[in-house]
């Protein structure tokens, strides 16, 4: 149960082949059966605060999400004040003018609803999942918060020792945590932006400020800089009233600054070890730096994450975990860890995960793993696995609309990456149209030497201090 | 710069009666609005049926996406073992799917791609569970390849070999884990002679795993009989899924099981804590509780409404002292889990190191206080609001919704358990809740598990326990001591 969460919990060696994912191809262009896949019905609509709007009507079940996602997240956060946007996404749970703290929770959980929200590198998503009765509140309830969050010095202490916490629990004390959530963009950019931690370091959470709260709220937290999304058993045209009715007269607060995150290109293949105490079995993790969202290549690299990563058929899963068997899990994708190719935004690494055995090395894994990259560059991907591939794809992508929420975060996600609502139901196209040599393409162009960024996890404390010779005549 | 966000906001607005720089006139904020009375749920129609083998079916016809979920499981988990077996129940989910006579492990994943699917098993306590989806169009040979790997796997000695190695990797990645290390520890403690102590696999009882045990396994429990139950949800006509159902398995012979054993389990005489060492970990994960209650116990619905009351969501009394006011936790959670025979009913939280034993002794307090005195009428009421509404909540997919329905089927709960929920929960009285409560939450019979720097943490522990003796175990659940450590041995003459 991840309640307000900074980033999707790491499910290493459980997560294959879940959400969206595999897909399978046949020819070299469009899937040879043609599977149907529903369209997300919406209508969308910009107040003149300028605040976006989706609402999407569906009376399957008498439930309704709602939704505030964000355009601002962990890389916006500026030197001294890293983890400050999840902090802040905490903060938003602790009382607003006529919603003091607990009134949140009291009102949608008491009302039969549950609630959450996640704070990513580039956006921070809140959400309501509530019986469809309870709309109203929901919507009372947001705009109160977007229009006059109230932040006692109490409430925040309280907040910075529960987010201090959830580092400990999902990070300082979890195997592989250093290295997923802290080393790994660490060691893979160069630009600060990109490089720190969501999740921030003690020192930076403990110096917030009621001070930084204001301005980040003032900054980021302005109607113009969020897009509000409505999924369910709901009427479109009252909705649009109510809506308008609880949002319409916020006023926007201060202009955003944004932040550099060019990220210079790399030349030299990196190499860090980190000392993992919780850890029992080594694991390396291999990240190159991606495209831009939305391009060609974006699209061809998520389809070769795919083909490598996503389930008991792919191509490392076989080599490393079957045919060669140094390896107990191995997990990636465009994205992973702190995201996967649906919330992927450059600056942002594709990475795979090996979770090794002892007797292998960090040495013979990145071995396999670039033979495995080598026989896509020379050989593609024959017409039979692309079909499946592809076939996988979209049964995955229906999955993944299956619920409000589902659906909610996928009209949300298009409208703040693509500008629009539709590329929910447009994207797919995109995906399923990488042929073969696309794949190749991306291969030979991403996943070279010069660009990766090995980060080997070794289990055990670090050593205290450097070793040192035997003294002559032996111990203490 | 601004003034802080309390005074500037707080002020300005009670000051104005609107918000400072309202653009326009808002709507009355003032108060939450009303709400409607929330719609009635019917659960989506179902079609049960059993073939002559005895294969209970049940359909239920989802058309919204054009996707096909099927789960079937067996009286076949791990409460079939023996200690000496641990881990042979995941073997042999694990290695249905990676050989048939007729396929490859690849040849399967494959096949489950090519369908637009997934297929998998796990075993649980009681039952094993095969759980396979695809697109809808491609339902018959969905049926096929789930027929093959429940009817027919073939254990090839090499898959033996990897999944063994791979069980014992797992075994000592998952010690790292502090959760598992309580998990196990706890049940061993709490069910001692039953065998749902057992948890966890030993490297020993890995290494004893192999082909003719996995296929004696399968010859016992295999069986359409052996409370064997099969729920297809999807967009097909029921009619064209309960045929496939007898197309595939129509022909399984019936067997002869046996339910597994059942021991009593005994009652503790008094609330114990136990140790676990994890050194250096950056936390304390406690884990306590007692027996709980099974999903056909009469107190089981008023006892949900209690727990929710005291850790059941975010909106609970746990959560609102350990997280809220003391910041000593990212979460805390209290949950019945019932088993078929037995349940247990657990508190489980997280916190730092510093504040274990101040921790504990809060949750204890809760644990009073619930027991105390009634939960009050706003409290029961967003309780029962909240189970209600989030039992909606989670039927939204086909996965959600074939769960359900399978759980009743196996767990031998009335037909229309799903149409009842609802109404089972809000009839619930605040003194049903209480009596619930103080049946189940049992202070003097707990079982503490606390997994951490066990010399950080010990003497802290030690005084919520006076006069007892706290024992320590390792992460392979070895005794290794006490605290106070234990005096030497008696002198034998």
């Amino acid at each position: 149960m991840g309640k307000r969460s900074f980033a999707p919990l790491l499910g290493l060696g459980l997560a294959l082949g879940s959400g969206l994912g595999l897909g399978l191809s046949a020819q070299t262009n469009p899937p040879s059966r043609t599977i149907p896949v529903p369209q997300i019905p919406f209508t969308t609509f910009t107040l003149s605060n300028g605040l976006r709007v989706v609402l999407s009507e569906d009376h399957s079940l008498p439930v309704v999400t709602e939704s505030m996602l964000f355009d601002v997240g962990g890389r916006d956060e500026h030197p001294g004040h890293s983890g400050f946007a999840h902090l802040f996404e905490h903060l938003m749970f602790e009382g607003s003018k006529n919603a003091p703290k607990g009134v949140f929770d009291h009102l949608v959980e008491g009302y039969g609803g549950n609630d959450n929200a996640g704070t990513h590198e580039d956006y921070t998503f809140y959400y309501e999942n509530v019986p469809s009765n309870v709309l109203e509140t929901v919507m009372w309830l947001d705009a109160d918060r977007l229009a006059s969050l109230n932040v006692t010095a109490a409430n925040m202490k309280n907040q910075i020792a529960v987010v201090e916490e959830e580092r400990r629990m999902r990070v300082d004390n979890a195997p592989y945590g250093p290295l997923m959530y802290i080393k790994l963009g660490q060691a893979a950019f160069a630009n600060w932006q990109n490089a720190h931690p969501v999740i921030g370091s003690y020192k930076d959470l403990n110096a917030a400020t009621l001070q930084d709260v204001q301005e980040f709220f003032n900054e980021y937290y302005a109607p113009r800089n969020c897009i509000l999304t409505i999924v369910g058993d709901l009427s479109t045209a009252k909705t649009e009233a109510l809506v308008k009715q609880y949002f319409g007269w916020i006023p926007n607060r201060g202009t955003i600054t944004p932040v550099e995150t060019a990220e210079p290109p790399q030349t030299a293949e990196k190499t860090v070890t980190v000392h993992d105490p919780q850890a029992k079995l080594p694991a390396v993790a291999m990240a190159w730096q991606g495209p831009p969202r939305g391009s060609p290549d974006f699209y061809a690299l998520t389809m070769l994450g795919q083909l490598l990563f996503s389930g008991e058929s792919s191509r490392l899963y076989q080599a490393l975990v079957k045919a060669n068997p140094v390896a107990s899990a191995v997990e990636g994708d465009l994205g992973f860890p702190v995201a996967d190719f649906t919330d992927y935004r450059a600056p942002g690494l594709f990475t795979g995960l090996v979770i090794y055995k002892p007797t292998a090395t960090a040495d013979t894994v990145e071995n396999l793993v670039f033979q495995q990259i080598q026989q896509v560059e020379a050989s593609g991907v024959g017409p039979r696995e692309l079909d499946r591939l592809r076939t996988k794809f979209s049964s995955g992508w229906i999955q993944s609309e299956q619920t409000t929420l589902d659906r909610n975060q996928l009209l949300a996600l298009a409208t703040l990456f693509d500008g629009k609502p539709d590329a929910a139901n447009t994207e797919l196209a995109h995906f399923l149209a990488v042929t073969s040599a696309d794949m190749q393409r991306v291969a030979r162009t991403y996943l070279t030497h010069a660009r990766t960024t090995v980060v080997v996890d070794v289990p055990g404390p670090a050593p205290s201090a450097p070793p040192k010779p035997a003294a002559p005549g032996g111990k203490r | 710069m601004r003034p802080i966000l309390t005074s500037c906001l707080l002020l300005s607005g009670l000051a104005a009666g609107a918000p400072l720089l309202a653009a326009q006139a808002g709507p009355d904020m003032s108060k939450p609005p009303a709400i409607a009375p929330v719609k009635a749920y019917a659960p989506p129609a179902s079609q049960e049926d059993q073939l002559p083998n005895g294969l209970k079916i049940v359909v239920i016809e989802d058309h919204r996406f054009p996707l096909i979920t099927v789960a079937m499981a067996l009286r076949a988990g791990d409460s079939r073992l023996t200690p000496a077996q641990a881990g042979l129940a995941d073997a042999e989910a694990d290695l249905l799917t990676e050989g048939t006579p007729t396929r490859t492990s690849l040849q399967i994943a494959q096949a489950a791609d090519a369908l637009g699917g997934s297929i998998g098993a796990s075993a649980g306590s009681d039952f094993l569970t095969v759980s396979a989806n695809a697109l809808s169009s491609r339902a018959p040979e969905l049926f096929a390849l789930l027929a093959d790997v429940v009817l027919h796997p073939s254990f090839p000695e090499h898959e033996v070999e990897l999944e063994k190695s791979n069980l014992q990797q797992g075994l000592i990645a998952s010690r790292a884990d502090a959760n598992f290390l309580a998990s196990v520890q706890f049940n061993k403690l709490l069910f001692g002679p039953h065998p749902y102590a057992i948890t966890a696999p030993t490297q020993a009882s890995i290494a004893a795993i192999n082909r003719a045990a996995l296929q004696r396994f399968h010859d016992q429990y295999f069986l359409p009989n052996n409370q064997t139950e099969v729920v297809v949800v999807g967009d097909v006509s029921a009619a064209r899924a309960h045929n496939l159902v007898q197309q595939f398995f129509g022909d399984w012979k019936l067997g002869r099981p046996t339910p597994p054993p059942s021991p009593p389990v005994p009652t503790p005489k008094a609330r114990r804590i136990f140790l676990v060492e994890r050194p250096g970990s950056a936390q304390s994960t406690i884990l306590l509780g007692n027996l709980g209650l099974t999903r056909d116990a009469e107190g089981y619905f008023p006892f949900l409404v209690a727990n929710e009351v005291l850790g059941g969501s975010f909106n609970s009394r746990l959560i609102a002292d350990l997280r809220e006011q003391k910041g000593y936790t990212y979460g805390i959670y209290s949950a019945n889990l019932p088993n078929r025979d037995l349940g247990a009913w657990v508190v489980s939280t997280e916190v730092r190191t510093a504040v274990t034993a101040p921790a504990l002794k809060e949750i204890f307090a809760q644990l009073d206080q619930l027991l105390a005195a009634p939960v009050s009428a706003q409290e029961l009421l967003q309780a029962k609001n909240y189970l209600a509404g989030n039992f909606v909540l989670g039927l939204q997919t086909q996965g959600e919704v074939a769960g359900q329905f399978l759980t009743t089927g196996i767990y031998g709960l009335p037909k229309d358990r799903l149409a009842t929920w609802v109404s089972d929960v809000e009839s619930v009285s605040r003194d049903q809740a209480q009596a619930a409560a103080q049946e189940v939450v049992r202070p003097t019979r707990q079982i503490v598990v606390v997994v951490g720097d066990v010399k950080q943490i010990e003497s802290g522990l030690a005084n919520l326990a006076p006069g007892t003796m706290l024992p320590i175990y390792n992460a392979q659940g070895k005794r290794v001591g006490s605290y106070p450590a234990e005096g030497p041995p008696p002198v034998k003459h």
